[in-house]
């Protein structure tokens, strides 16, 4: 099985994103899914003494000064390709655009599962799985909580190697509306996650690194997808101005629980 | 502006309630721009004029129901099966304007669709009308920093928002209305097949209207101290991931990114510092009171009040506080009595 993952470095201010975090949380836990998948068809193609058929190629788009070191974070934890789709003007680039651009270097790097976050830190749109889905053509899945592989044994999407596992079903949880509900997911498919039980726990799970630990990052420019920057959308009239929160508004500090208790029931947010 | 479209989930056989509080802002910006309000309705079976859901949909503000049916669209609303339904109903009466709430079904819904329209898309947003007839979409943005506004009047293209609910209200007053029925121009592919299903009792955080998040600065001892205040304040608890990993709370109660996006009305911080996963999953219009001893905390930059110092210091005053204003509003309100029991005055 072919896993692509998209990453995407953390965008934010500093204060605010920290020193010690790379990519988003909802990358992370894509990320960590991925490899999660790879170890679990791993261990069973090694009880059924099968060849390994799994690979995770993650993938980011942007300048590569910035996301290379989103891709080194994904090298380290072991995945087995890093790519960088090197393209300075993604800022001018709108949601569609990006989605295009993720879908074409999924389909040149050949996918049975594409997997990305399912929203990021700074927008916060939560479009992109869904976009590359559209210009892929197939299903998509948001909001996913957790994902498996599903146990039934139904035809292969891809070619495999022999007597190994076949896989074309994952099993996705979401939550909706008072309910969590997983669902039986055909693939290839996009899925958007958006966390994961396995980054739940206090300690987390180290990965096996790559057996390739001089593995490096490779680098690609648009024009070898046959894409031009400038004809890929306008982001800003899209998303619309960006200006200040509160427009000069600051934080009023009060002394104590009462004077809190007072200024809530001024400002008519208490029953 | 011609037409708007409001996507409308339905759950036993009745409009959810985050799609009336949609249709009902999709009433007011149609009013405020003089365009004409379509309730969607994608669904299994056809609708008619005299229906219940249909009655109801008019008189929460839609000026006509499309209806468009398939048996693929009976389950919960996924772009899988209702994405198709909505293409259809948008190229057959285009849009400048299409709402979705933003639940779990719109959000998977609705940037696809926007996708796929060529739309701009514009998410968990409030509506805001300016004095000189414009209406703006706003967003937070930028980790909760900086607010996104997208004037929606006049654009060369559609746009397809997810309204967060709690920013919406409900329209009343509305009449009976006719039922357009437009056929899908290509079947549906069958909706994934469920494998199993539980109830999520955490969901509530989505929908409370006061929010307590216990940050990682919490201890466990003072956890009960926060339940407290939760209850003081007809809320519910919540936490922060980094919270969340130090055991003070299950996953499913954690507000973030990866975790509940939430529409409180007040939300209270406490001994959360502000991280980026945390703050973007609070929206725009909550008024956000932060409790933390370090007064530099980024959370502070984001907070309409603030109370500097350590919450085992500062709950039990605020706790007090609330008790007493309780117990005078006990006081002021004396219970009323039932007839048989009124006391005849000499």
């Amino acid at each position: 099985m072919r896993i692509i993952v998209f990453l995407r470095r953390l965008c934010g201010p500093p204060e605010l994103v920290g020193s010690e975090r790379v990519i988003g949380r909802c990358d992370e836990a894509s990320l960590h899914v991925a490899l999660e998948l790879r170890a679990g068809l791993s261990a069973a193609s090694a009880a059924t003494s099968a060849a390994t058929s799994a690979t995770v190629t993650a993938i980011a788009v942007g300048s590569a000064a910035q996301e290379g070191k989103a891709l080194e974070y994904a090298l380290q934890l072991g995945v087995d390709r890093a790519i960088c789709v090197d393209e300075p003007k993604l800022a001018t680039i709108d949601y569609r655009g990006v989605g295009r651009i993720l879908a074409t270097v999924a389909r040149q790097t050949g996918y049975d599962m594409v997997l990305a976050g399912d929203r990021s830190e700074d927008e916060s749109l939560g479009a992109t799985g869904a976009t590359i889905a559209e210009w892929l053509g197939i299903p998509h899945l948001t909001g996913i909580r957790d994902l498996e592989i599903a146990a039934e044994a139904d035809a292969v999407s891809a070619p495999q190697a022999k007597g190994a596992q076949p896989v074309s079903i994952v099993l996705a949880t979401r939550w909706e509306q008072g309910t969590v509900r997983t669902v039986r997911v055909p693939l290839p498919a996009v899925l958007a996650i958006a966390s994961s039980s396995s980054l739940a726990s206090p300690v987390r799970k180290e990965h096996e690194p790559s057996s390739r630990a001089e593995k490096k990052t490779e680098r690609i420019v648009l024009q070898q997808l046959g894409l031009n920057a400038d004809e890929l959308g306008q982001r800003s009239s899209f998303l619309g101005r960006l200006c200040p929160l509160r427009a000069g508004r600051k934080v009023v500090f009060l002394a104590n629980g009462s004077d809190l208790v007072a200024r809530l029931h001024d400002d008519r947010l208490l029953a | 502006m011609a037409n708007i479209h409001v996507h409308i989930e339905v759950v036993n056989d009745r409009p959810g309630e985050p799609s009336l509080q949609v249709l009902g802002e999709g009433r007011r910006i149609a009013t405020f721009l003089g365009a004409t309000l379509y309730a969607v309705v994608p669904s299994a079976t056809g609708l008619k004029r005299d229906s219940p859901l249909v009655e109801l949909l008019g008189k929460h503000g839609a000026d006509r129901v499309i209806s468009a049916t398939g048996p693929e669209l009976a389950g919960p609303p996924l772009f899988a099966c209702h994405g198709f339904a909505m293409t259809a109903v948008c190229e057959q009466i285009p849009a400048a304007l299409v709402l979705l709430a933003a639940t779990s079904g719109g959000r998977d819904v609705a940037p696809r669709l926007a996708a796929r329209l060529g739309a701009a898309f514009f998410a968990d947003a409030a509506v805001e009308y300016g004095p000189h007839g414009e209406v703006v979409l706003s967003r937070r943005a930028q980790v909760g920093t900086a607010r996104r506004r997208l004037a929606i009047e006049n654009l060369a293209w559609p746009v397809v928002a997810t309204l967060s609910p709690s920013s919406c209200r409900k329209s009343n007053g509305g009449g009976p209305v006719d039922v357009i029925a437009v056929p899908l121009s290509q079947r549906p592919p069958p909706p994934f097949e469920e494998a199993r299903r539980q109830p999520d009792p955490s969901a509530t955080l989505e929908t409370a209207e006061v929010l307590i998040t216990a940050g990682a600065g919490i201890e466990v001892d003072q956890l009960p101290l926060l339940e407290r205040l939760a209850n003081l304040l007809g809320g519910e608890l919540a936490f922060t991931e980094h919270a969340s990993r130090k055991g003070l709370g299950p996953i499913e109660r954690v507000v973030g990114i990866s975790g509940r996006l939430v529409a409180p009305r007040l939300y209270v911080a406490c001994a959360a510092s502000g991280s980026s996963e945390h703050l973007a999953a609070v929206p725009l219009d909550a008024e956000i009171v932060a409790i933390n001893s370090d007064p530099m905390a980024p959370v502070f930059g984001v907070a309409s009040y603030g109370l500097v110092g350590q919450t085992q210091h500062v709950l039990p005053g605020l706790i007090a506080a609330l008790e007493q204003r309780a117990s005078e509003r006990a006081v002021s309100q004396p219970p009323v009595l039932k007839t048989a029991e009124k006391k005849v005055l000499p």
